[in-house]
Protein backbone atom coordinates (compact mmCIF):
# COMPACT_ATOMS: atom_id res chain seq x y z
CA UNK A 1 0.00 0.00 0.00
CA UNK A 2 1.24 3.40 -0.90
CA UNK A 3 1.50 5.89 1.90
CA UNK A 4 0.13 9.36 1.43
CA UNK A 5 2.48 12.16 2.34
CA UNK A 6 1.22 14.16 5.32
CA UNK A 7 0.73 17.21 3.14
CA UNK A 8 -1.38 15.27 0.66
CA UNK A 9 -3.43 13.81 3.46
CA UNK A 10 -4.07 17.28 4.82
CA UNK A 11 -4.89 18.42 1.33
CA UNK A 12 -7.56 15.81 0.91
CA UNK A 13 -8.89 16.78 4.30
CA UNK A 14 -9.26 20.33 3.01
CA UNK A 15 -11.07 19.08 -0.02
CA UNK A 16 -13.35 16.48 1.51
CA UNK A 17 -13.73 17.65 5.07
CA UNK A 18 -14.90 15.67 8.03
CA UNK A 19 -17.77 15.86 10.44
CA UNK A 20 -21.45 16.21 9.82
CA UNK A 21 -21.86 19.55 8.10
CA UNK A 22 -19.85 19.88 4.93
CA UNK A 23 -17.04 22.26 5.89
CA UNK A 24 -17.64 24.54 2.92
CA UNK A 25 -21.25 25.24 3.80
CA UNK A 26 -20.73 27.84 6.55
CA UNK A 27 -18.43 29.76 4.20
CA UNK A 28 -21.22 30.01 1.66
CA UNK A 29 -24.26 30.58 3.88
CA UNK A 30 -24.10 34.41 4.05
CA UNK A 31 -23.73 34.66 0.29
CA UNK A 32 -26.55 32.20 -0.29
CA UNK A 33 -28.85 34.20 1.99
CA UNK A 34 -28.08 37.43 0.13
CA UNK A 35 -28.60 35.82 -3.26
CA UNK A 36 -31.85 34.28 -2.08
CA UNK A 37 -33.22 37.62 -0.88
CA UNK A 38 -31.89 39.86 -3.65
CA UNK A 39 -31.78 37.59 -6.70
CA UNK A 40 -34.11 34.63 -6.38
CA UNK A 41 -36.91 36.32 -4.46
CA UNK A 42 -37.07 39.33 -6.83
CA UNK A 43 -37.19 37.14 -9.91
CA UNK A 44 -39.99 35.01 -8.43
CA UNK A 45 -41.79 38.14 -7.29
CA UNK A 46 -41.39 39.74 -10.71
CA UNK A 47 -42.82 36.59 -12.29
CA UNK A 48 -45.88 36.86 -10.05
CA UNK A 49 -46.29 40.59 -10.69
CA UNK A 50 -45.99 39.97 -14.42
CA UNK A 51 -49.30 38.07 -14.43
CA UNK A 52 -51.04 40.70 -12.33
CA UNK A 53 -52.52 44.12 -12.66
CA UNK A 54 -50.66 46.29 -10.21
CA UNK A 55 -50.64 50.03 -10.67
CA UNK A 56 -49.12 51.97 -7.80
CA UNK A 57 -50.82 55.21 -8.79
CA UNK A 58 -54.21 53.76 -7.98
CA UNK A 59 -55.53 54.10 -4.43
CA UNK A 60 -55.26 50.85 -2.42
CA UNK A 61 -53.13 49.34 -5.15
CA UNK A 62 -52.75 45.60 -4.89
CA UNK A 63 -51.96 42.77 -7.22
CA UNK A 64 -54.91 41.35 -9.14
CA UNK A 65 -54.33 38.21 -11.17
CA UNK A 66 -55.03 38.82 -14.86
CA UNK A 67 -53.30 35.88 -16.48
CA UNK A 68 -51.04 36.53 -19.44
CA UNK A 69 -52.62 39.87 -20.36
CA UNK A 70 -49.41 41.79 -19.67
CA UNK A 71 -47.47 39.52 -22.01
CA UNK A 72 -50.18 39.83 -24.67
CA UNK A 73 -50.04 43.62 -24.37
CA UNK A 74 -46.28 43.45 -24.60
CA UNK A 75 -46.37 41.53 -27.86
CA UNK A 76 -48.74 44.04 -29.49
CA UNK A 77 -46.99 47.12 -28.04
CA UNK A 78 -45.07 48.87 -30.83
CA UNK A 79 -43.01 50.74 -28.26
CA UNK A 80 -41.79 47.41 -26.86
CA UNK A 81 -40.66 46.22 -30.30
CA UNK A 82 -39.16 49.60 -31.08
CA UNK A 83 -37.23 49.54 -27.81
CA UNK A 84 -36.07 45.98 -28.42
CA UNK A 85 -34.88 46.88 -31.91
CA UNK A 86 -33.02 49.92 -30.62
CA UNK A 87 -31.46 47.84 -27.84
CA UNK A 88 -30.01 45.59 -30.51
CA UNK A 89 -28.94 48.51 -32.70
CA UNK A 90 -27.31 50.21 -29.75
CA UNK A 91 -25.56 47.01 -28.64
CA UNK A 92 -24.33 46.07 -32.11
CA UNK A 93 -22.92 49.53 -32.84
CA UNK A 94 -21.44 50.02 -29.38
CA UNK A 95 -19.92 46.54 -29.13
CA UNK A 96 -18.45 46.36 -32.63
CA UNK A 97 -17.27 49.96 -32.43
CA UNK A 98 -15.47 49.49 -29.15
CA UNK A 99 -14.03 46.10 -30.17
CA UNK A 100 -12.62 47.30 -33.50
CA UNK A 101 -11.23 50.53 -32.12
CA UNK A 102 -10.09 48.77 -28.96
CA UNK A 103 -8.23 46.09 -30.87
CA UNK A 104 -6.50 48.64 -33.07
CA UNK A 105 -5.35 50.73 -30.11
CA UNK A 106 -4.26 47.64 -28.17
CA UNK A 107 -2.35 46.42 -31.22
CA UNK A 108 -0.50 49.72 -31.52
CA UNK A 109 0.06 49.96 -27.78
CA UNK A 110 1.52 46.47 -27.65
CA UNK A 111 4.30 47.52 -30.05
CA UNK A 112 5.09 50.52 -27.93
CA UNK A 113 7.79 50.56 -25.33
CA UNK A 114 8.28 54.13 -24.24
CA UNK A 115 5.20 55.72 -22.66
CA UNK A 116 3.17 52.53 -22.50
CA UNK A 117 2.55 52.87 -18.78
CA UNK A 118 1.41 56.46 -19.15
CA UNK A 119 -1.06 55.53 -21.90
CA UNK A 120 -2.43 52.69 -19.79
CA UNK A 121 -2.97 55.05 -16.87
CA UNK A 122 -4.82 57.58 -19.00
CA UNK A 123 -7.00 54.80 -20.41
CA UNK A 124 -8.25 54.07 -16.90
CA UNK A 125 -10.14 57.36 -16.76
CA UNK A 126 -13.24 56.76 -18.92
CA UNK A 127 -14.14 53.42 -17.33
CA UNK A 128 -13.69 54.56 -13.76
CA UNK A 129 -15.77 57.74 -13.97
CA UNK A 130 -19.46 57.28 -13.22
CA UNK A 131 -21.70 56.94 -16.26
CA UNK A 132 -23.76 59.74 -14.72
CA UNK A 133 -20.85 62.17 -14.95
CA UNK A 134 -19.95 60.92 -18.42
CA UNK A 135 -23.50 61.41 -19.67
CA UNK A 136 -23.76 64.94 -18.26
CA UNK A 137 -20.30 65.92 -19.48
CA UNK A 138 -21.16 64.82 -23.01
CA UNK A 139 -24.56 66.47 -22.85
CA UNK A 140 -22.68 69.64 -22.00
CA UNK A 141 -20.02 69.22 -24.68
CA UNK A 142 -22.56 68.26 -27.36
CA UNK A 143 -24.88 71.17 -26.52
CA UNK A 144 -25.69 73.04 -29.68
CA UNK A 145 -25.17 76.51 -28.22
CA UNK A 146 -22.61 76.05 -25.46
CA UNK A 147 -20.89 72.80 -26.35
CA UNK A 148 -17.21 72.74 -27.23
CA UNK A 149 -17.75 70.03 -29.85
CA UNK A 150 -20.23 72.15 -31.76
CA UNK A 151 -18.03 75.20 -31.36
CA UNK A 152 -15.16 73.25 -32.90
CA UNK A 153 -17.37 71.96 -35.72
CA UNK A 154 -18.60 75.48 -36.37
CA UNK A 155 -15.10 76.84 -36.56
CA UNK A 156 -13.67 74.12 -38.79
CA UNK A 157 -16.59 73.11 -41.00
CA UNK A 158 -19.03 75.93 -40.42
CA UNK A 159 -21.78 73.57 -39.30
CA UNK A 160 -23.55 72.82 -36.04
CA UNK A 161 -25.03 69.43 -35.29
CA UNK A 162 -27.78 68.75 -32.82
CA UNK A 163 -26.34 65.40 -31.82
CA UNK A 164 -28.81 64.58 -29.08
CA UNK A 165 -31.89 66.27 -30.54
CA UNK A 166 -31.72 65.14 -34.15
CA UNK A 167 -34.03 62.14 -34.67
CA UNK A 168 -31.56 60.49 -37.04
CA UNK A 169 -28.60 60.96 -34.71
CA UNK A 170 -29.79 60.70 -31.09
CA UNK A 171 -29.41 56.92 -30.67
CA UNK A 172 -26.02 56.85 -32.42
CA UNK A 173 -24.78 59.75 -30.33
CA UNK A 174 -25.57 57.86 -27.14
CA UNK A 175 -23.88 54.78 -28.60
CA UNK A 176 -20.82 56.93 -29.32
CA UNK A 177 -20.73 58.05 -25.69
CA UNK A 178 -20.88 54.39 -24.68
CA UNK A 179 -18.03 53.60 -27.06
CA UNK A 180 -16.02 56.45 -25.55
CA UNK A 181 -16.56 55.10 -22.06
CA UNK A 182 -15.79 51.43 -22.70
CA UNK A 183 -13.24 51.24 -25.53
CA UNK A 184 -10.35 51.76 -23.09
CA UNK A 185 -11.48 48.70 -21.14
CA UNK A 186 -11.44 46.68 -24.36
CA UNK A 187 -7.95 48.04 -25.02
CA UNK A 188 -6.70 46.85 -21.65
CA UNK A 189 -8.35 43.43 -21.95
CA UNK A 190 -6.94 42.83 -25.43
CA UNK A 191 -3.57 44.24 -24.42
CA UNK A 192 -3.42 41.63 -21.65
CA UNK A 193 -4.13 39.06 -24.35
CA UNK A 194 -1.48 40.41 -26.72
CA UNK A 195 1.09 40.49 -23.95
CA UNK A 196 0.38 36.86 -23.15
CA UNK A 197 1.19 35.70 -26.69
CA UNK A 198 4.56 34.01 -27.13
CA UNK A 199 7.02 36.03 -29.23
CA UNK A 200 8.12 32.93 -31.13
CA UNK A 201 4.81 32.81 -32.95
CA UNK A 202 5.48 36.18 -34.53
CA UNK A 203 9.03 35.29 -35.36
CA UNK A 204 7.95 32.10 -37.07
CA UNK A 205 5.24 33.91 -39.01
CA UNK A 206 7.64 36.70 -39.93
CA UNK A 207 10.14 34.16 -41.28
CA UNK A 208 7.33 32.69 -43.35
CA UNK A 209 6.97 36.16 -44.82
CA UNK A 210 3.53 36.96 -43.51
CA UNK A 211 2.53 40.62 -43.81
CA UNK A 212 1.12 42.63 -40.93
CA UNK A 213 -2.53 42.12 -41.87
CA UNK A 214 -2.16 38.38 -42.50
CA UNK A 215 -0.25 38.06 -39.25
CA UNK A 216 -3.13 39.66 -37.34
CA UNK A 217 -5.77 37.72 -39.22
CA UNK A 218 -4.23 34.25 -39.07
CA UNK A 219 -1.92 34.34 -36.05
CA UNK A 220 -2.86 37.01 -33.53
CA UNK A 221 -6.65 36.84 -33.61
CA UNK A 222 -6.99 33.04 -33.37
CA UNK A 223 -4.59 32.99 -30.41
CA UNK A 224 -6.46 35.86 -28.81
CA UNK A 225 -9.88 34.27 -29.23
CA UNK A 226 -10.50 33.91 -25.52
CA UNK A 227 -9.75 37.56 -24.77
CA UNK A 228 -11.82 38.83 -27.68
CA UNK A 229 -14.75 36.70 -26.52
CA UNK A 230 -14.50 37.92 -22.94
CA UNK A 231 -14.40 41.53 -24.12
CA UNK A 232 -17.34 40.90 -26.45
CA UNK A 233 -19.35 39.19 -23.72
CA UNK A 234 -18.82 41.90 -21.14
CA UNK A 235 -19.45 44.69 -23.61
CA UNK A 236 -22.63 43.02 -24.91
CA UNK A 237 -24.08 42.50 -21.43
CA UNK A 238 -23.34 46.09 -20.49
CA UNK A 239 -24.64 47.53 -23.75
CA UNK A 240 -28.06 45.93 -23.20
CA UNK A 241 -28.22 47.40 -19.71
CA UNK A 242 -27.13 50.93 -20.53
CA UNK A 243 -29.27 53.40 -18.67
CA UNK A 244 -27.63 56.69 -17.61
CA UNK A 245 -25.96 57.25 -20.97
CA UNK A 246 -29.41 57.42 -22.58
CA UNK A 247 -31.68 58.56 -19.77
CA UNK A 248 -29.53 61.53 -18.76
CA UNK A 249 -28.73 62.73 -22.29
CA UNK A 250 -31.79 62.22 -24.48
CA UNK A 251 -34.16 60.55 -21.98
CA UNK A 252 -35.10 58.29 -24.88
CA UNK A 253 -36.03 61.18 -27.15
CA UNK A 254 -36.73 62.81 -29.44
CA UNK A 255 -40.05 61.04 -29.10
CA UNK A 256 -38.95 57.49 -28.44
CA UNK A 257 -36.22 57.45 -31.08
CA UNK A 258 -33.39 56.68 -28.70
CA UNK A 259 -35.42 54.68 -26.20
CA UNK A 260 -33.96 51.22 -25.67
CA UNK A 261 -35.97 48.44 -24.04
CA UNK A 262 -34.10 48.89 -20.77
CA UNK A 263 -35.02 52.58 -20.64
CA UNK A 264 -38.63 51.86 -21.63
CA UNK A 265 -39.06 49.26 -18.89
CA UNK A 266 -37.70 51.68 -16.29
CA UNK A 267 -40.13 54.33 -17.56
CA UNK A 268 -43.13 52.00 -17.35
CA UNK A 269 -42.15 51.01 -13.82
CA UNK A 270 -41.02 54.25 -12.24
CA UNK A 271 -42.69 57.00 -14.26
CA UNK A 272 -46.06 55.33 -14.88
CA UNK A 273 -45.86 52.85 -11.96
CA UNK A 274 -47.39 50.07 -14.05
CA UNK A 275 -45.63 47.27 -12.27
CA UNK A 276 -47.32 44.41 -14.17
CA UNK A 277 -46.23 45.29 -17.71
CA UNK A 278 -42.85 46.47 -16.44
CA UNK A 279 -42.25 43.11 -14.75
CA UNK A 280 -43.26 41.18 -17.85
CA UNK A 281 -40.92 43.16 -20.07
CA UNK A 282 -38.15 43.16 -17.46
CA UNK A 283 -38.25 39.37 -17.28
CA UNK A 284 -38.19 39.16 -21.04
CA UNK A 285 -35.11 41.38 -21.15
CA UNK A 286 -33.38 39.36 -18.43
CA UNK A 287 -34.00 36.08 -20.22
CA UNK A 288 -32.84 37.55 -23.50
CA UNK A 289 -29.57 38.80 -22.00
CA UNK A 290 -28.88 35.63 -20.04
CA UNK A 291 -29.70 33.56 -23.13
CA UNK A 292 -27.14 35.51 -25.17
CA UNK A 293 -24.63 35.31 -22.32
CA UNK A 294 -25.09 31.57 -21.95
CA UNK A 295 -24.38 31.03 -25.63
CA UNK A 296 -21.22 33.11 -25.28
CA UNK A 297 -20.07 31.34 -22.14
CA UNK A 298 -20.86 27.78 -23.20
CA UNK A 299 -19.71 28.07 -26.81
CA UNK A 300 -16.62 30.15 -26.23
CA UNK A 301 -15.17 28.31 -23.28
CA UNK A 302 -14.00 31.72 -22.14
CA UNK A 303 -14.92 30.95 -18.57
CA UNK A 304 -14.24 27.22 -18.65
CA UNK A 305 -10.68 27.31 -17.48
CA UNK A 306 -11.77 29.23 -14.43
CA UNK A 307 -14.41 26.68 -13.54
CA UNK A 308 -12.38 23.51 -13.48
CA UNK B 1 19.15 56.77 -44.40
CA UNK B 2 17.82 53.52 -45.73
CA UNK B 3 14.19 53.24 -46.80
CA UNK B 4 13.62 50.59 -44.19
CA UNK B 5 14.75 52.83 -41.38
CA UNK B 6 12.66 55.74 -42.65
CA UNK B 7 9.62 53.50 -42.80
CA UNK B 8 10.21 52.30 -39.27
CA UNK B 9 10.50 55.81 -37.89
CA UNK B 10 7.41 56.85 -39.79
CA UNK B 11 5.55 53.86 -38.40
CA UNK B 12 6.62 54.71 -34.89
CA UNK B 13 5.62 58.31 -35.31
CA UNK B 14 2.22 57.27 -36.64
CA UNK B 15 1.72 54.94 -33.68
CA UNK B 16 2.47 57.64 -31.14
CA UNK B 17 0.23 60.12 -32.91
CA UNK B 18 -2.72 57.70 -32.91
CA UNK B 19 -2.18 56.69 -29.30
CA UNK B 20 -1.80 60.30 -28.18
CA UNK B 21 -4.98 61.34 -29.98
CA UNK B 22 -6.86 58.45 -28.36
CA UNK B 23 -5.43 59.30 -24.94
CA UNK B 24 -6.41 62.90 -25.53
CA UNK B 25 -9.98 61.84 -26.26
CA UNK B 26 -10.01 59.81 -23.05
CA UNK B 27 -8.90 62.71 -20.93
CA UNK B 28 -10.63 65.59 -22.69
CA UNK B 29 -14.11 65.53 -21.05
CA UNK B 30 -12.58 65.57 -17.59
CA UNK B 31 -10.19 68.31 -18.63
CA UNK B 32 -13.00 70.42 -20.06
CA UNK B 33 -15.04 69.98 -16.91
CA UNK B 34 -12.04 70.95 -14.80
CA UNK B 35 -11.53 74.09 -16.88
CA UNK B 36 -15.19 75.03 -16.73
CA UNK B 37 -15.32 74.46 -13.00
CA UNK B 38 -12.62 77.11 -12.56
CA UNK B 39 -14.39 79.75 -14.61
CA UNK B 40 -16.34 82.50 -12.89
CA UNK B 41 -20.02 81.62 -12.77
CA UNK B 42 -21.66 83.73 -15.46
CA UNK B 43 -25.18 82.75 -14.50
CA UNK B 44 -27.80 80.55 -16.04
CA UNK B 45 -27.95 79.72 -19.74
CA UNK B 46 -24.72 81.53 -20.35
CA UNK B 47 -21.36 80.17 -21.23
CA UNK B 48 -18.20 81.74 -22.42
CA UNK B 49 -16.05 79.19 -24.20
CA UNK B 50 -12.87 81.24 -24.28
CA UNK B 51 -9.91 80.14 -22.22
CA UNK B 52 -9.25 83.69 -21.20
CA UNK B 53 -10.40 83.83 -17.61
CA UNK B 54 -9.23 84.27 -14.06
CA UNK B 55 -9.48 80.93 -12.24
CA UNK B 56 -11.78 80.93 -9.26
CA UNK B 57 -12.97 78.38 -6.75
CA UNK B 58 -16.34 80.07 -6.33
CA UNK B 59 -18.14 77.18 -8.07
CA UNK B 60 -16.74 74.65 -5.65
CA UNK B 61 -17.61 76.82 -2.68
CA UNK B 62 -21.06 77.33 -4.10
CA UNK B 63 -21.73 73.65 -4.66
CA UNK B 64 -20.36 72.56 -1.32
CA UNK B 65 -21.99 75.17 0.89
CA UNK B 66 -25.12 76.51 -0.76
CA UNK B 67 -26.25 73.31 -2.48
CA UNK B 68 -25.62 70.78 0.27
CA UNK B 69 -23.66 68.77 -2.29
CA UNK B 70 -21.28 67.81 0.49
CA UNK B 71 -24.05 65.82 2.14
CA UNK B 72 -24.61 63.85 -1.03
CA UNK B 73 -20.91 63.20 -1.42
CA UNK B 74 -20.83 62.11 2.19
CA UNK B 75 -23.81 59.81 1.60
CA UNK B 76 -21.98 58.21 -1.32
CA UNK B 77 -18.91 57.71 0.84
CA UNK B 78 -20.84 56.30 3.82
CA UNK B 79 -22.81 53.91 1.64
CA UNK B 80 -19.64 52.87 -0.18
CA UNK B 81 -17.74 52.13 3.02
CA UNK B 82 -20.72 50.24 4.43
CA UNK B 83 -20.99 48.13 1.29
CA UNK B 84 -17.29 47.27 1.40
CA UNK B 85 -17.47 46.32 5.07
CA UNK B 86 -20.31 43.88 4.46
CA UNK B 87 -19.41 42.60 1.00
CA UNK B 88 -15.75 41.88 1.53
CA UNK B 89 -15.98 39.40 4.46
CA UNK B 90 -18.96 37.61 2.91
CA UNK B 91 -17.43 37.52 -0.54
CA UNK B 92 -14.03 36.44 0.75
CA UNK B 93 -15.62 33.54 2.62
CA UNK B 94 -17.51 32.38 -0.44
CA UNK B 95 -14.48 32.95 -2.65
CA UNK B 96 -12.37 30.85 -0.31
CA UNK B 97 -14.93 28.04 -0.41
CA UNK B 98 -14.93 28.20 -4.21
CA UNK B 99 -11.14 28.07 -4.34
CA UNK B 100 -10.46 25.39 -1.76
CA UNK B 101 -13.39 22.99 -1.53
CA UNK B 102 -14.99 20.62 -3.96
CA UNK B 103 -18.71 20.19 -3.86
CA UNK B 104 -21.56 19.29 -6.10
CA UNK B 105 -23.17 22.11 -8.03
CA UNK B 106 -20.12 24.35 -7.76
CA UNK B 107 -20.10 25.10 -11.48
CA UNK B 108 -23.76 25.96 -11.49
CA UNK B 109 -23.36 28.19 -8.46
CA UNK B 110 -20.52 29.94 -10.20
CA UNK B 111 -22.56 30.63 -13.31
CA UNK B 112 -25.46 31.73 -11.16
CA UNK B 113 -23.16 34.23 -9.45
CA UNK B 114 -22.05 35.43 -12.87
CA UNK B 115 -25.64 35.83 -14.03
CA UNK B 116 -26.39 38.15 -11.13
CA UNK B 117 -24.05 40.62 -12.75
CA UNK B 118 -25.19 40.00 -16.29
CA UNK B 119 -28.89 40.40 -15.74
CA UNK B 120 -30.34 43.86 -16.24
CA UNK B 121 -30.92 45.74 -12.97
CA UNK B 122 -34.29 46.92 -14.21
CA UNK B 123 -35.69 43.37 -13.91
CA UNK B 124 -35.25 43.20 -10.17
CA UNK B 125 -35.86 46.91 -9.65
CA UNK B 126 -39.63 46.54 -9.25
CA UNK B 127 -39.53 43.73 -6.64
CA UNK B 128 -36.68 45.42 -4.78
CA UNK B 129 -38.57 48.71 -4.78
CA UNK B 130 -41.66 46.96 -3.34
CA UNK B 131 -39.52 45.01 -0.86
CA UNK B 132 -37.83 48.17 0.39
CA UNK B 133 -41.16 49.95 0.52
CA UNK B 134 -42.58 47.15 2.66
CA UNK B 135 -39.55 47.03 4.94
CA UNK B 136 -39.55 50.82 5.30
CA UNK B 137 -36.06 50.99 3.84
CA UNK B 138 -36.73 53.50 1.05
CA UNK B 139 -34.35 56.44 1.28
CA UNK B 140 -32.22 54.86 4.01
CA UNK B 141 -28.49 54.32 3.80
CA UNK B 142 -28.89 50.86 5.33
CA UNK B 143 -31.29 49.85 2.59
CA UNK B 144 -28.94 51.13 -0.11
CA UNK B 145 -26.05 49.22 1.47
CA UNK B 146 -28.07 46.01 1.29
CA UNK B 147 -28.90 46.49 -2.39
CA UNK B 148 -25.31 47.30 -3.30
CA UNK B 149 -23.96 44.40 -1.26
CA UNK B 150 -25.97 42.13 -3.50
CA UNK B 151 -24.90 43.97 -6.65
CA UNK B 152 -21.20 43.66 -5.81
CA UNK B 153 -21.15 40.26 -4.14
CA UNK B 154 -20.77 38.30 -7.37
CA UNK B 155 -17.79 40.37 -8.44
CA UNK B 156 -16.28 40.05 -4.99
CA UNK B 157 -16.66 36.26 -4.91
CA UNK B 158 -15.11 35.85 -8.36
CA UNK B 159 -12.17 38.09 -7.57
CA UNK B 160 -11.47 36.64 -4.12
CA UNK B 161 -11.64 33.15 -5.52
CA UNK B 162 -8.91 34.05 -7.98
CA UNK B 163 -6.64 35.43 -5.28
CA UNK B 164 -7.08 32.41 -3.02
CA UNK B 165 -6.56 30.07 -5.95
CA UNK B 166 -3.24 31.76 -6.72
CA UNK B 167 -1.87 31.00 -3.27
CA UNK B 168 0.15 27.85 -2.74
CA UNK B 169 -1.79 25.19 -0.89
CA UNK B 170 1.23 23.92 1.04
CA UNK B 171 1.11 26.59 3.72
CA UNK B 172 -2.54 25.94 4.43
CA UNK B 173 -2.01 22.20 4.46
CA UNK B 174 0.88 22.55 6.90
CA UNK B 175 -1.27 24.75 9.14
CA UNK B 176 -4.00 22.13 9.13
CA UNK B 177 -1.49 19.53 10.24
CA UNK B 178 -0.59 21.89 13.07
CA UNK B 179 -4.16 21.66 14.23
CA UNK B 180 -5.87 24.69 12.72
CA UNK B 181 -9.41 24.07 11.50
CA UNK B 182 -10.80 25.52 8.26
CA UNK B 183 -11.73 28.81 9.89
CA UNK B 184 -8.33 29.10 11.50
CA UNK B 185 -6.63 28.51 8.17
CA UNK B 186 -8.92 30.98 6.45
CA UNK B 187 -8.54 33.74 9.01
CA UNK B 188 -4.90 33.34 10.00
CA UNK B 189 -3.25 32.04 6.84
CA UNK B 190 -5.32 32.69 3.73
CA UNK B 191 -6.48 36.24 4.45
CA UNK B 192 -3.06 37.62 5.38
CA UNK B 193 -1.56 36.00 2.29
CA UNK B 194 -4.22 37.40 -0.04
CA UNK B 195 -4.45 40.80 1.60
CA UNK B 196 -3.23 42.76 -1.45
CA UNK B 197 -5.91 41.26 -3.65
CA UNK B 198 -8.57 41.76 -0.98
CA UNK B 199 -7.69 45.45 -0.68
CA UNK B 200 -7.94 45.80 -4.46
CA UNK B 201 -11.33 44.08 -4.35
CA UNK B 202 -12.48 46.46 -1.63
CA UNK B 203 -11.39 49.44 -3.72
CA UNK B 204 -13.28 48.17 -6.76
CA UNK B 205 -16.43 47.46 -4.76
CA UNK B 206 -16.29 50.99 -3.39
CA UNK B 207 -15.73 52.40 -6.88
CA UNK B 208 -18.72 50.56 -8.37
CA UNK B 209 -20.93 51.62 -5.47
CA UNK B 210 -19.78 55.23 -5.67
CA UNK B 211 -20.62 55.36 -9.39
CA UNK B 212 -24.04 53.68 -9.25
CA UNK B 213 -27.03 55.70 -10.38
CA UNK B 214 -30.00 53.55 -11.40
CA UNK B 215 -31.00 51.96 -8.08
CA UNK B 216 -30.15 55.11 -6.17
CA UNK B 217 -32.41 57.15 -8.43
CA UNK B 218 -35.33 54.83 -7.63
CA UNK B 219 -34.71 54.11 -3.98
CA UNK B 220 -33.54 57.43 -2.54
CA UNK B 221 -35.07 60.88 -2.24
CA UNK B 222 -33.05 62.98 0.18
CA UNK B 223 -31.72 61.32 3.35
CA UNK B 224 -29.74 58.63 1.55
CA UNK B 225 -29.34 60.42 -1.79
CA UNK B 226 -25.87 59.91 -3.25
CA UNK B 227 -24.16 62.54 -5.39
CA UNK B 228 -24.93 60.71 -8.65
CA UNK B 229 -28.64 61.29 -8.15
CA UNK B 230 -28.18 64.94 -7.27
CA UNK B 231 -25.87 65.70 -10.17
CA UNK B 232 -28.46 65.69 -12.99
CA UNK B 233 -30.44 68.39 -11.15
CA UNK B 234 -27.73 70.85 -12.24
CA UNK B 235 -28.83 70.10 -15.76
CA UNK B 236 -32.53 70.70 -15.27
CA UNK B 237 -34.66 72.68 -17.66
CA UNK B 238 -34.92 75.61 -15.35
CA UNK B 239 -31.38 75.44 -14.07
CA UNK B 240 -28.41 75.32 -16.36
CA UNK B 241 -25.31 76.47 -14.57
CA UNK B 242 -22.18 75.13 -16.12
CA UNK B 243 -19.79 76.19 -13.39
CA UNK B 244 -21.49 74.40 -10.50
CA UNK B 245 -22.31 71.41 -12.72
CA UNK B 246 -18.66 71.05 -13.65
CA UNK B 247 -17.38 71.57 -10.12
CA UNK B 248 -19.80 68.96 -8.78
CA UNK B 249 -18.93 66.52 -11.57
CA UNK B 250 -15.22 66.96 -11.03
CA UNK B 251 -15.53 66.22 -7.32
CA UNK B 252 -17.54 63.11 -8.12
CA UNK B 253 -14.96 61.97 -10.66
CA UNK B 254 -11.75 62.54 -8.73
CA UNK B 255 -12.46 59.87 -6.13
CA UNK B 256 -12.96 56.90 -8.50
CA UNK B 257 -10.16 57.99 -10.84
CA UNK B 258 -7.75 58.10 -7.91
CA UNK B 259 -8.96 54.74 -6.62
CA UNK B 260 -8.70 53.22 -10.09
CA UNK B 261 -5.14 54.44 -10.31
CA UNK B 262 -4.29 52.91 -6.91
CA UNK B 263 -5.83 49.57 -7.88
CA UNK B 264 -4.73 49.79 -11.52
CA UNK B 265 -3.04 46.42 -11.59
CA UNK B 266 -6.30 44.76 -10.61
CA UNK B 267 -8.74 47.00 -12.45
CA UNK B 268 -9.13 44.95 -15.61
CA UNK B 269 -9.50 41.85 -13.49
CA UNK B 270 -12.32 43.53 -11.59
CA UNK B 271 -14.13 44.67 -14.71
CA UNK B 272 -13.87 41.20 -16.27
CA UNK B 273 -14.91 39.15 -13.28
CA UNK B 274 -11.38 37.93 -12.76
CA UNK B 275 -11.24 36.28 -16.18
CA UNK B 276 -8.48 38.55 -17.46
CA UNK B 277 -5.37 38.91 -15.39
CA UNK B 278 -3.28 41.94 -16.13
CA UNK B 279 0.41 42.06 -15.43
CA UNK B 280 1.06 42.15 -11.73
Amino acid sequence: MQLMSPARAAGSAIREGRGRLPPWLPFLVPSLVIFAVFAIYPVVDAAITSVCRYNLTEPDARRVFIGLANYRDMVIDPRFWGGLGRSFQFAIVSVTGSLLLGFYIAYLLNQTGYGKGLFRTVFLIPMSVSATITALAFKFMLNIEFGIINAALDKVLGIKVNFLGNPALALWSTAAIDIWQWTPLVVLILLAGLESLPVEVYEAAAIDGAGAWRMVRHVTLPLMKRFVLIAALIRTMDAFRVYETIQLTTAGGPGTLSETLNVYVAKRAFSFFEMGPASAMGLFLAFLIIFIATIFVRKSGAFQELVQ
Amino acid sequence: MSTYKTLRIAGQLYRYVVLTVFAGLCIFPLLWIALTSLKPDVGEFNYDMSLNFTPTIVNFADVLTRDAYRYYLLNSAIIGVGVVMVTLPIGAMAGYAMARFRFRGKDNFFFFVLSTRMGPPVTIAVPLFLLMLGADLIDTKGGMVLVYVFMNLGLCIWMCRGFFEDMPRDVEEAAMLDGLDHWGVFLRIAIPLAIGGLVATAILVFLFTWNEYFFASILTQSDAKPFTVHLPSYFGNRRLRWGPLSAASLMGAIVPVTLAWIARRYLVEGFTFGTVRGRR
